[in-house]
């Protein structure tokens, strides 16, 4: 399966990759964007089976790309990974459709327990 | 009206020591001293906007950010340039400043990280009320939560 990670920053999309092969998705083939707007043509060119999401970023935010897709049809499976873990978010994420909310710091585990039902 | 924040000191030695354990998988040294040389000093912040209103503010020293960057990248340290420095270190004011959002009780907003080559510019830092000094790698470490008197003064009037 194929698996797009949003996040503006750099060192997160490569520790959110490492923390995926930790977690035991290593065969999954990784994708990366770095806002919601690049996230929207990356998506369009190589539809991911899973989005991994950052929330707060530049351009277009992980919330307003979760929007945007459904407002257009798409209902590719999509989850957050942001330092954003309040309750108050969780309830925002899970209105506007998304599966799951990890927050940042993580653990291979917390991947694993949110990852697994869309990944098997 | 602005509410007041209920961190305490002990919170966010936890909060740093969390961040540290997961990212650099090394908690840090607490009650070390904070003694850089200013010019040597990066900072990165992040705003918290709304219920309550402030900064908090990841500060090492030079060597440190290249050597956290370089933990965080997997690399060593001569492959990491100044741009994968200062992404690196904001990130960590990123975690830490949601961290510390999500202990309050309204609702608020996390700025994009910024980051600063020397002693951050932000007004009031030496005086913060709530200030952590740590060591990582024997590095110095100082992380500070903020509090925008101004800003929450003229909320609360």
């Amino acid at each position: 399966m194929k698996i797009l990670v949003v996040d503006d920053s750099r060192v997160m999309r490569q520790i959110v990759c490492r923390t995926l092969r930790q977690a035991g998705f290593a065969d999954h083939h990784i994708v990366e964007a770095e806002n919601g707007a690049h996230a929207c043509d990356v998506i369009a060119a190589e539809s991911p089976d899973l989005v991994l999401s950052d929330w707060n970023m530049p351009e277009m935010t992980g919330i307003e790309l979760l929007a945007h897709l459904r407002n257009n049809g798409q209902q590719v499976p999509f989850g957050f990974v942001t330092s954003e873990g309040t309750q108050e978010m969780r309830d925002r994420a899970s209105a506007a459709g998304a599966m799951f909310l990890v927050a940042k710091p993580f653990t291979a585990d917390m991947f694993k327990d949110a990852l697994t039902p869309v990944l098997g | 009206m602005s509410e007041m924040i209920m961190l305490e000191h002990r919170d966010l030695e936890d909060i740093v020591s969390q961040v540290w354990t997961s990212l650099m998988d090394q908690e840090p040294a607490n009650t070390a001293p904070w003694d850089p040389v200013a010019s040597d000093v990066v900072a990165a912040g992040v705003a918290i906007s709304g219920c309550w209103n402030g900064w908090v503010i990841v500060e090492t020293s030079q060597q440190g950010a290249l050597d956290l960057a370089s933990t965080l990248f997997d690399l060593p340290m001569d492959e990491i340039a100044p741009s994968d420095l200062a992404d690196a270190l904001g990130e960590v004011a990123n975690i830490v400043g949601g961290s510390v959002k999500s202990t309050l009780a309204g609702t608020a907003q996390l700025s994009l990280p910024s980051v600063e080559q020397g002693p951050s510019t932000i007004a009031g830092l030496s005086e913060a009320s709530l200030q952590v000094h740590a060591a990582w790698h024997s590095h110095p470490l100082r992380i500070s939560v903020l509090d925008d008197n101004s800003k929450n003064m003229q909320e609360q009037s």
